[in-house]
């Protein structure tokens, strides 16, 4: 905002010789409109008092960086600068004081108690519309109202999230009702622990309201949705995948209540029963957080185009089989155009005055209220019944455009809403030149059980991206804050209603079929990513000096490498491998088998299940993205070294850190799988199509480099020293159990990976077993002499190498027919 | 040959008794690959009301469902769900009622001022409730101005509604073709518009589409007309499948059924399976399997008149 658009009237703020100035005409979070502080800022302004203006710039980045680091991601559609982007956060809280965050918290609770007996009633008795207390319409030509549910929604509304404004005049309005699948409350959670730690121990003599118990008391809600009392229930988060602005959320969400993260496909119904798809069986599903959209929740019932819900779901909610937070049903809840009614809802359905009443609103489907939105066109936002259409500002429109916007409404005047254009409190942000104001809403949150919510004690206040804009939204290039309820000094009274917690377990997070296979083929990716990656190496020294390997020239280096290469990627037959191709096979991320085209298909599976991950894995994905995205700003095949050596660096890491933290049974095992499978079948190749080019390898110079791809060279040296006989290569290459990266070892690790996955061990040796058993033991039978010549190198070791290779891509394909129990195409019956 | 729609609204022959109907509906789908898994809901049970009774409904399905329920929406229509868990390579569902239909005194309705039964001009209370149901456009019924203009020849001010009705009615039947396999349930109704040809659902559509734009209350109905017509009257068209229609409320919250792919009040050869807004609200049969391959179903409606009941 420019100083231009400020009144010098309006009083200021020095911070550190900066002044803070909020526009006149509304309200200011911290500053009064005499200039003086709000109660409950003192502290904090205090703080940032002391500090310099470049100090108080390092809060943000510091803010930013950490937040990075934790991989705290928001997706903005259509954005240029790629799917994933770092949330937007401010350093400075919502400072709101304990005595103002009781008539909220009465409000919050209040309205979601509202919203969960009108769920009922407008699929039950429908008393509100017989009444007269709410038009029909608002109901039934809203394409929320799903009328298969008539007399079916009999859950509460379990979680529940008011979109809050505070007017000029200090009083919060409600602005929205959330009431499908809110989000928001893991970032909460998320900015509590960023902004403490950025504030660090000049906040500590604030003590914001505690968030964790919210987050005890939301699981505890849940797992009462349960039908059966009697067993641990099984609870679920049905996220839409990596492709939701919000999946970090979800993932976060997911492992911070100890649940299980699915898509819908990792779900079936089987007898009106939910049920998800484990590695080994079906294992019935209790509850389910929903965090997809009604419409798209069952393909059967719903949109039929949906590919993100589960056929039967919505038949599941309505035997009572599922609980569901929230219902199906429930988005209609959501429509603007309920808000005008809630008042008079409120007093006959709960006999109670609403707390928090809404941001005056005019459905224009009654003529009295149509004519005042036509008439005031200017002061309004126009929003559509169903809450999908973007809010549309009166005032912001030219007058064709009104004309416009006036004959639609009037040619379907029960499809809009008109809401007074409400100018939101402001509240200081961190910019480049110091604190500025910016409007603010604030999502505050309950869970509950249709009678009795529990209220996060905070919640999350967005901002507008300048000081004109009313629009919150994070696609806008909108920021948050965390929001600190401060208690009054000396009182000791929990703003939470403590409960103490029923002695009720949930069962561990399962690990998902789909989990599983995402963990399989990362570990895959990755492994032959690392030996490209030593390949490429090898080659590239060899090409600086190629005497010194003992080839006549570059030329034949190149003609070396092709067969080799052609294991990972492929390599056309009559074209050398010229510089500007390895270039493409590092970094061409469409050419299939390249280190870039690898790398992004392991970091969508890394990210597919991100709530498995401990923090210092998901830095070592962090490290390999970032390299790759710097590789192809600063490539040259020159300083290949300093490319190679990061990314191994980065992938040893990453395999360390999981290694270190992933319980088998949550996914270490098909890590370890996936990687063994994966070096073994590269090995393979790689001898497989060096075999025709060996002939002419008098040298040693193809073996030594062979060697040395597959990170064997040194441990040779100090068995066999220089001496690349064929006996040596192949005894160290293939037979010696001892070389961690001779093929069998490898075999021997998958080996003992399907013995732990073996159910029932005393019935013997499962098929998968069986057939690593005859790979295992025609290695064992084996004998490197046999293979000591170039002609029986062709004659002998080439048929026995393939006929082990045709054994292992069989012994793949069974174990992912076994356990990632791909669904067959889906046939539409109309 | 079109036959020009009676200016006297006599009952249709025979039909001022009550009429016993039996109908077998029988769905088959044979796919090229096995389905290991499907899900599946329809609205196949014949409504029992105050026009009509359903005295017998029998579902058979074919492999035989793991899983069966049944419920009823928010429209008072029966809704069959099952699942089919064991692996086929063929799906068959025979739904078969006996249907007892009463003739309808249309000269009773719909007399008075169309607006007058628009859905704002109706009174508070339970009818303005069920009408609220049926009177907004949804995305299949959105009518554009061409559509509207095209209404409004008919629905001159205070024309009585049922005069009105009848002449949009006989209207669409006059000026868009009968022709099958040109259009699907997804098929836009703009194309329809433009191309001034479709089946029954088509004109359903598209006579409810006008009917809310002018703000009336209109319902889609899907049924069953008689297969083997009476003796002297020619085969109606729509008989060998599902049928649909519409229905419009007047001022009452009383029902005026109309044919417009026959240019027929709906009579006793008329059975009522299911009201709805569109045809989404109300198709005979949906599911979703997993396997099979791209398929139609073959379908075969025979709706038999049993004879007339005493009153």
């Amino acid at each position: 905002m420019s100083t231009s658009e400020l009144d010098p009237e309006q009083p200021t703020l020095d911070l550190s010789g900066v002044p803070y100035r909020p526009p006149s005409g509304v309200y200011d979070e911290m500053v009064d409109d005499k200039g003086e502080l709000r109660q409950g800022w003192s502290r904090l302004s205090g703080y940032l008092g002391k500090l310099s203006h470049t100090e108080i710039t390092r809060l943000q980045r510091e803010t930013s960086r950490r937040l990075k680091e934790q991989g705290v991601y928001y997706h903005v559609y259509d954005d240029p600068e790629g799917a994933r982007r770092t949330w937007k956060l401010d350093p400075l809280p919502l400072m709101i004081p304990e005595t103002e965050w009781q008539t909220i918290e009465k409000g919050i609770a209040q309205r979601a108690r509202l919203m969960s007996v009108l769920l009922s009633d407008i699929y039950g008795a429908q008393r509100s519309i017989k009444e007269n207390w709410l038009p029909p319409e608002v109901v039934f030509q809203n394409p929320g109202y799903l009328s298969t549910c008539i007399n079916a929604v009999q859950q509460p509304l379990t979680i529940y999230a008011a979109d809050l404004a505070r007017g000029p005049d200090g009083r919060w309005w409600t602005l929205s009702d959330r009431t499908q699948g809110p989000s928001g409350a893991g970032y909460v959670l998320e900015a509590r622990l960023v902004t403490r730690q950025v504030l660090g121990h000049q906040a500590n003599g604030l003590a914001p309201a505690p968030l964790a118990q919210f987050y005890q008391h939301l699981k505890r809600h849940l797992a009462a949705l349960s039908t059966d009392q009697y067993r641990e229930p099984t609870i679920v988060l049905l996220s839409s995948g990596v492709g939701n602005e919000v999946y970090f959320e979800h993932a976060y969400m997911a492992a911070q209540l100890g649940i299980t993260l699915v898509q819908g496909d990792d779900l079936t119904v089987r007898q009106g029963n939910v049920y998800l798809k484990t590695i080994n069986d079906l294992q019935k599903v209790d509850v389910i957080i929903r965090r997809v959209d009604d419409s798209y929740c069952d393909p059967l019932s719903l949109r039929s185009d949906s590919m993100l819900g589960v056929p039967g779901l919505l038949q599941a909610q309505m035997l009572g089989k599922v609980g569901l937070a929230n219902p199906l049903g429930s988005s209609v809840l959501e429509s603007p155009a309920m808000l005008p009614f809630l008042h008079l809802l409120c007093r006959k359905l709960l006999d109670q005055d609403l707390v928090l009443p809404e941001v005056a609103s005019w459905w224009c489907g009654q003529p009295k209220e149509l004519s005042h939105v036509l008439t005031n066109l200017d002061a309004m936002v126009i929003k559509t019944v169903d809450g999908k259409a973007p809010p549309v500002f009166g005032a912001s429109l030219t007058l064709k455009q009104k004309d416009a916007l006036k004959a639609r409404i009037q040619s379907r005047p029960g499809w809009f809403v008109g809401q007074q254009c409400l100018s939101f409190s402001t509240v200081p942000v961190v910019g480049e030149q110091g604190l500025l104001p910016r409007h603010m809403v604030l999502r505050g949150f309950a869970a509950g059980d249709g009678r009795e919510y529990d209220i996060l004690p905070g919640g999350l206040a967005r901002v507008s991206a300048d000081a004109n804009t009313f629009v919150v939204s994070g696609q806008q290039g909108g920021s948050s804050k965390d929001t600190w309820i401060l208690r009054s000094s000396g009182s000791i009274k929990d703003v939470l209603r403590l409960r103490p917690p029923r002695q009720r377990r949930t069962s561990a997070a399962i690990l998902t079929s789909r989990a599983a296979e995402n963990l399989f083929w990362l570990a895959r990716y990755n492994e032959r990513t690392e030996s490209l990656l030593r390949l490429i190496r090898a080659y590239v020294k060899r090409l600086e000096n190629p005497y010194d390997f003992g080839f006549e020239s570059d030329l034949e280096v190149l003609k070396a490498l092709r067969p080799m290469l052609s294991t990972y990627c492929t390599i056309e037959r009559d074209r050398l491998i010229r510089m500007e191709n390895v270039q493409s096979i590092v970094l061409n991320h469409s050419r299939m088998g390249s280190v870039s085209y690898n790398l992004s298909a392991s970091i969508r599976s890394a990210y597919t299940v991100r709530d498995l991950w401990s923090g210092d894995c998901w830095r070592m994905v962090e490290e390999i993205e970032e390299l790759l995205i710097y590789s192809e700003k600063n490539w040259a095949l020159s300083s290949m070294e300093r490319f190679t050596q990061p990314f191994l660096g980065a992938l040893l890491g990453f395999w360390g850190a999981a290694m270190e933290s992933m319980a088998e049974e949550q996914g270490g095992l098909w890590l370890e799988l996936g990687r063994r499978i994966e070096r073994a079948v590269n090995t393979l190749a790689a001898v497989v199509n060096t075999v025709p080019e060996l002939e002419h390898d008098q040298e040693g110079a193809l073996r030594e480099m062979l060697l040395e791809a597959h990170d064997g060279l040194n441990s040779h040296r100090r068995r066999f020293g220089t001496d690349y006989s064929y006996f040596n290569v192949w005894q160290h290459l293939l037979l010696e159990p001892g070389n961690p990266r001779s093929l069998i070892n490898a075999t021997s690790h998958i080996g003992e990976v399907l013995e732990q996955l073996n159910l029932s061990p005393k019935a013997g040796l499962s098929i998968l077993q069986k057939q690593h058993l005859a790979i295992e033991t025609a290695l064992r039978l084996a004998d490197a002499n046999q293979w000591h010549s170039a002609d029986l190198v062709k004659q002998v070791l080439a048929p026995f190498l393939l006929d082990i290779q045709g054994r292992l891509l069989q012994l793949g394909q069974s174990i992912e027919n076994q356990y990632f129990k791909h669904a067959l195409p889906v046939t539409r019956l109309r | 040959m079109k036959t020009s729609i009676s200016n006297t609204l006599s009952p249709s022959p025979g039909c001022d008794k009550p009429v016993r109907l039996r109908v077998k509906h029988s769905t088959c789908y044979r796919y090229a690959f096995p389905v290991v898994l499907s899900y599946n809901q329809g609205w196949l049970q014949p409504r029992s009301d105050a026009w009509q009774a359903c005295v017998s409904h029998r579902l058979r399905v074919e492999p035989k469902p793991r899983f069966q329920s049944e419920q009823v929406d928010l429209f008072g229509n029966k809704v069959h769900y099952f699942e089919l868990l064991a692996s086929h390579d063929v799906f068959r569902v025979v739904s078969e009622s006996v249907v007892i239909v009463k003739p309808a005194d249309y000269a009773q309705r719909g007399q008075q001022a169309w607006e007058k039964a628009c859905f704002l001009a109706l009174p508070p209370g339970l009818i303005r409730t069920q009408a609220s149901y049926y009177a907004a456009p949804t995305a299949m019924t959105t009518p554009t101005g061409e559509m509207l203009e095209y209404a409004r020849i008919s629905f001159t001010p205070e024309r009585p509604l049922r005069e009105a009705v009848e002449e949009l009615c006989h209207r669409i039947f006059t000026d868009f073709r009968y022709q099958g396999g040109v259009t699907g349930i997804d098929t836009p109704l703009t194309t329809i518009w433009e191309s001034r040809k479709g089946v029954c659902q088509d004109f359903a559509h598209l006579a409810l589409a006008m009917l809310r734009g002018l703000g009336l209350v209109a319902a889609y109905v899907s049924g069953y007309i008689l297969t083997r017509p009476l003796a002297g009257q020619p085969r109606l068209q729509g008989a060998d499948a599902s049928h649909a229609w519409f229905g419009v409320l007047d001022e009452n919250g009383e029902w005026l059924y109309l044919d417009p792919t026959n240019d027929k009040w709906v009579q006793t050869e008329h059975i009522r399976v299911a009201l709805g807004r569109d045809y989404g609200d109300v198709p005979p049969l949906k599911g979703i399997s997993y396997g099979g391959g791209a398929v139609s179903p073959e379908v075969a409606v025979d709706v038999e008149r049993l004879g007339e009941e005493e009153t």
